[in-house]
């Protein structure tokens, strides 16, 4: 799936976007509606919205792991070695379903806090640093976090951040040489 | 009134009581925390999120007798990953074709010595002990680490109560916002990890490498030694410095800065013209840089630290002229 696509579903999942193609895409696409449903179990998990309604959530994660287990391919939850099935014996999308129903029950009704649930606005309008200044700084960032003192107390956590990096997702504040 | 006495002063210690033990024992946290992040066999999965962004990603973290060996695998379309053992940081990156290798990891003696003095900290960080909650089914012990001023990030921590593992992680912005999250969803402890899931996934033929290394910088070091950094946070110091090679071999000065939890790296090398510079800010999740150009020397600071950190410290280094 394109950037662009993926980058208009959390939009529209945000409430930014109203731009109704995403519907149009949601209704034909069956890559687009997992994804759609998986950012969403994610984000639920994440801010620990599941102190209610534990059996519609359940109802929603099996509906979610119907979509995607259709649809998957192997790269996506298991690559070529199977790494879930030899360690766990579980299928990745089945784990996250336990894992998701576990927290529900384990957290107390009052644990939601503010800094669980807030997330930074993003108020500058971003602009894109070229490809070559990018790379430049994902190298700097290597080199950072061999020596940073981050990595000494969390280990390779820190590099989710290299991994995790769609090109272009770099942005710059100030418009100048590097904007593209 | 006797009592009320006696109430009164008990008010009046458990406070100072309560904190002490909590400084006390978040130290024993860490400590745990830190020896079980390099000595503890495991895979597991976990998501990533940085603003809005959502990743899912699988770790391999295996000890042995040629030390750490670890692995990220990103578990989206693109599958970028990276590897780590003692000498090298390997980056694959299926989208860009390229696979780019650090050399100059840190020479550590292995474990490495728990890095941070909880002490010196309290002058920048205020430490608590919070409930203890589950995370990926284990019980996990909240730590709070917030900071007194605006040039460094807010820390929560989930610290697994049996291994010691850090299972999820908060970082706070300097308005006490949630930046990013780190949150272990499964994980499987190992005795010994299989050598096939240290292996990388895909590394195509076509696939252009980058090595970066430490040899000795040829030429005039001599001009990169004069730099340094005039305007600091509170509590940073200099923690390291070395003459690097980038992987496209521009001689590189690397100075790290540290508060003993946040770092910031100085990055100093001879300003070209056509090569590729950041001027200004740019941020990337948690990560802040700061780019300009001074005495004909592109200066670049890059560092999990707001953007008025790294931009105190790029736009304060100086040359010192001999």
């Amino acid at each position: 799936m394109n950037e662009n696509l993926h980058e208009n579903l959390s939009a529209y999942m945000d409430d930014e976007s109203h731009d109704t193609s995403v519907v149009d895409v949601l209704s034909n696409d069956n890559q687009a509606r997992a994804t759609w449903a998986r950012y969403h179990l994610i984000r639920d998990v994440l801010n620990n919205r599941y102190t209610k309604d534990i059996d519609k959530i359940a109802e929603r994660v099996s509906a979610a792991l119907a979509d995607e287990a259709t649809i998957v391919t192997p790269k996506q939850w298991f690559h070529s070695r199977n790494l879930v099935k030899q360690v766990a014996g579980l299928a990745m999308a089945a784990t996250v379903a336990a894992v998701a129903i576990i927290i529900v029950r384990d957290v107390p009704q009052a644990v939601t806090s503010v800094e669980q649930v807030a997330i930074a606005p993003i108020t500058r309008q971003p602009i894109r640093l070229t490809a070559a200044v990018e790379k430049k700084l994902n190298g700097y960032l290597v080199s950072h976090n061999e020596f940073s003192a981050s990595t000494r107390m969390k280990g390779m956590l820190p590099y989710s951040r290299i991994v995790s990096q769609a090109p272009g997702q770099l942005v710059s504040q100030d418009s100048g040489p590097n904007a593209e | 009134m006797l009592n009320r006495q006696w109430l009164f002063s008990i008010l009046l210690i458990t406070p100072v009581a309560v904190y002490a033990t909590d400084k006390q024992s978040v130290e024993v946290w860490l400590q745990k925390m830190h020896h079980a992040a390099h000595t503890v066999n495991y895979v597991g999965k976990f998501v990533y999120q940085q603003d809005k962004q959502l990743s899912m990603m699988e770790i391999v973290h295996a000890v042995g007798e040629n030390g750490e060996r670890e692995r990220l695998l990103s578990l989206d379309e693109v599958g970028r990953e990276v590897i780590r053992d003692k000498d090298n940081v390997t980056c694959i990156l299926p989208d860009r074709q390229s696979v780019v290798v650090e050399k100059g990891r840190p020479k550590l003696p292995f474990p490495p010595a728990f890095p941070v003095n909880v002490e010196h900290l309290k002058h920048q960080y205020a430490f608590a002990l919070s409930r203890q909650e589950r995370v990926a089914g284990h019980l996990a012990q909240k730590i709070s680490i917030n900071p007194i001023d605006n040039y460094r990030y807010g820390h929560r921590l989930w610290v697994d109560v049996d291994t010691g593992l850090l299972l999820k992680t908060h970082l706070l912005d300097e308005h006490g916002r949630l930046l990013e999250q780190f949150m272990f969803t499964e994980i499987v402890f190992m005795d010994k990890i299989p050598e096939d899931l240290l292996k990388p996934h895909v590394i195509g033929e076509n696939f252009t490498w980058y090595e970066s290394d430490d040899e000795k910088v040829e030429g005039n070091t001599a001009q990169t030694i004069n730099w340094f950094v005039a305007r600091m946070p509170a509590g940073f110091v200099n923690d390291m410095q070395r003459d690097h090679h980038l992987p496209n071999k521009t001689a590189v000065k690397h100075m790290v800065y540290s508060d003993g939890l946040a770092s910031v790296s100085v990055f100093i090398e001879k300003h070209e013209k056509q090569s590729p510079n950041l001027i200004g800010t740019s941020r990337m999740g948690a990560v802040n840089a700061f780019g300009k150009i001074i005495d004909d020397h592109h200066v670049t600071a890059v560092g999990e630290v707001p953007q008025a950190t790294v931009k105190m410290i790029g736009e304060s280094v100086e040359f010192k002229k001999p």
